[in-house]
């Protein structure tokens, strides 16, 4: 893809790196995700030794998958959108949506955030856990919750602020193959 | 403005966010919020903010999903759809049409470990297409039964489609993904005996391969598709039997998916970490398009939308036949323009009411309406698998090609829908004889 307008400035670029990094915390949290569930199956048919918390370590993981990913999935503007009338726009009309998106998408990403942020601090501050076997702490995922959702948020304004103020479009996230491929159900 | 006419004002928002192109996630989710806002107050809202996206993505009922992304991503990543359609082709050869059989018996088997239509439409271009193309078969009926037979993943469990649609109508994840056995064994079936008589009808479609092949040659092919029964086993079985919930079956697949992947790669450079990029990457897509659709979901509930939208509905398409009819109609016009996830969690929150009301039985309910989804996703102009098959045939074919090329699968697949609706029992009798987990 050309280069085009101004170049990004650094904070930008940090943020599109630290997307890319936790985009691979969130592939590992899937992994350990995978493990937990199979290794109690495992235990549990064979041994009738369920693994203690296993379910709440899943729900915790699942959190960072999704949440650990989404910057880099708007980063690379893998969202699943309708396209048929945004690729006949003219280039002005494009531009008018595409702000329009980014500032929906800020505001939508925000409020869950800010939202994030609070119940991870009453959560933290009330010790919050699940009760089983053995008290999982739940705020841990409260906070990485938090945490994904505010580099969504940067990443949002990154965006808009690249759109508005025309810098130069960011290849490196798409480094690789990996365009989304939804479920689709896709 | 009174709570149902922010309703009404909202859906009009959210078909014109929708239409220029906002994000469907972004588009369901703020819609949903300002809808909720205005109908029922920001302490409510505040509450849905607060609770919902956490308590969507931290569901174990849910980890069925990213974990059944992960075991088709690692499963291509290892390679073994190459290993699939190669036994497919060298055992259905000797067939006229041979290719085209293997294509759809490689894509069914395929589905059964993995949940993505596009998923398998690209991988299938990219390794039957070349092949069929060098043997003289027809480019039009090759495109065209690659993106059909893609559609099988909808269908043939671990569905990606059909966990959503438990998920967003409350039903049992286990039982809609053992109903789809049947209806996918059975558009199989119809595809093979379709694509058949068209071969016999006109030869040029598929000249005779004349490479001859050993049967140790079939039988070492054969052998190398293994894990693929060992998945399927695992998987089906877990869940039919009751061993094991979907969530655990989708984690013991995905585990069988890497130990597979592990020992054909023998090293994990250069692989698994795309592979988990990937799983997490479509995992994060779709649990975003949940989260938004069910703030929509609530909002159209709270402003009381929901109730009037059902009484209409339900005074015009009076009885299930109507009403399906209905429902084919709006899902092959929306399939031109989403895709299968946004589809379903768009329009659920609106008809599923109307199912309820109507008495219909929501697993059979759920079977036609991805066999709509099926066909909608190869519906000419825009189906979403016409496209992907599109991106990865690149320029040897045209989109004349692609668009002939459907027609027949298309057929195919409306008898496969009236047998549905004829035959509810062909999607409602195997869920009925599974024991819950």
């Amino acid at each position: 893809m050309p280069m085009s307008g101004r170049a990004k400035p650094v904070w930008a670029a940090w943020i599109g790196a630290a997307g890319r990094a936790f985009a691979l915390l969130s592939g590992i949290a899937m992994l350990l995700m995978m493990a937990a569930g199979a290794l109690d199956i495992v235990t549990t048919n064979l041994l009738s030794w369920p693994i203690a918390a296993a379910f709440e370590f899943t729900e915790a993981m699942m959190v960072v998958v999704v949440f650990f990913a989404l910057a880099l999935a708007q980063a690379r503007k893998s969202h699943i959108r309708v396209e048929v009338i945004y690729e006949r726009m003219p280039r002005i009309c494009q531009r008018i949506v595409d702000v329009i998106q980014f500032l929906l998408s800020g505001v939508f990403f925000g409020l869950i955030t800010y939202f994030g942020w609070k119940a991870a601090a009453i959560g933290f501050a009330q010790g919050e856990y699940a009760s089983g076997i053995i008290n999982f702490p739940l705020w841990p995922a409260r906070v990485a919750m938090a945490v994904g959702g505010t580099l969504m948020t940067l990443q949002c304004l990154v965006d808009l602020a690249g759109c508005l103020l025309g810098w130069q479009i960011d290849d490196s996230a798409d480094m690789r193959l990996g365009d989304a491929r939804p479920g689709d159900s896709r | 403005m009174d709570p149902v006419t922010v309703g009404y004002v909202s859906a009009v928002a959210l078909i014109v966010l929708l239409a220029i192109g906002v994000p469907v996630a972004v588009a369901m989710g703020t819609v949903g919020i300002a809808g909720m806002y205005l109908a029922a107050g920001g302490l409510f809202t505040i509450g849905q903010l607060r609770s919902l996206p956490f308590a969507t993505v931290g569901e174990y009922g849910l980890a069925v999903l990213p974990l059944f992304v992960l075991m088709g991503v690692l499963s291509e990543a290892s390679g073994i759809t190459d290993e699939l359609f190669k036994a497919a082709d060298l055992w259905l050869r000797r067939f006229r049409g041979g290719l085209y059989h293997a294509v759809i018996v490689g894509s069914a088997a395929f589905a059964a470990i993995s949940g993505s239509t596009t998923v398998n439409a690209v991988v299938f271009t990219r390794i039957a297409f070349p092949k069929m193309v060098e043997y003289g078969y027809s480019k039009s009926l090759s495109i065209g039964a690659i993106a059909s037979a893609g559609s099988f993943a909808a269908m043939i469990p671990p569905s990606i489609t059909m966990v959503i649609y438990a998920i967003m109508t409350e039903q049992s994840v286990g039982q809609l993904l053992i109903a789809g056995v049947i209806p996918g064994i059975l558009t199989a079936l119809v595809y093979l005996a379709g694509t058949g008589v068209l071969v016999r009808l006109r030869p040029s479609l598929a000249p005779r391969i004349t490479v001859a092949v050993t049967w140790p040659e079939r039988w070492r092919a054969l052998g190398a598709v293994w894990p693929i029964v060992i998945l399927v086993v695992l998987v089906f079985g877990g869940i039919y039997s009751g061993t094991f919930p979907p969530s655990g079956a989708g984690a013991a697949g995905a585990c069988g998916a890497f130990v597979f992947a592990l020992c054909r790669m023998k090293r994990v450079r250069g692989w698994l970490i795309p592979a988990l990029q990937d799983a997490a990457f479509i995992s994060c897509i779709i649990f975003l398009i949940l989260i938004g659709g069910l703030l929509l979901s609530r909002m159209l509930v709270v402003t009381g939308v929901i109730d009037e939208l059902v009484a209409s509905i339900t005074s015009v398409a009076d009885t299930p036949l109507k009403f399906m009819v209905l429902a084919a109609l709006l899902y092959l016009l929306l399939g031109c323009f989403l895709d299968t996830t946004s589809m379903m969690v768009v329009t659920l929150p609106f008809l599923f009411p109307v199912v309820v009301a109507l008495e219909i039985d929501p697993i059979w309910f759920g079977i036609v309406l991805v066999k709509l989804i099926e066909i909608s996703v190869v519906t000419p102009p825009v189906g979403i698998n016409l496209f992907a098959v599109m991106g990865a045939v690149g320029s040897r074919a045209s989109f004349g090609d692609v668009y002939r090329g459907v027609v027949p699968f298309i057929l195919f697949d409306l008898v496969v829908l009236a047998l549905l609706i004829l035959f509810p029992a062909l999607a409602t009798w195997l869920p009925r004889t599974m024991i819950e987990g």
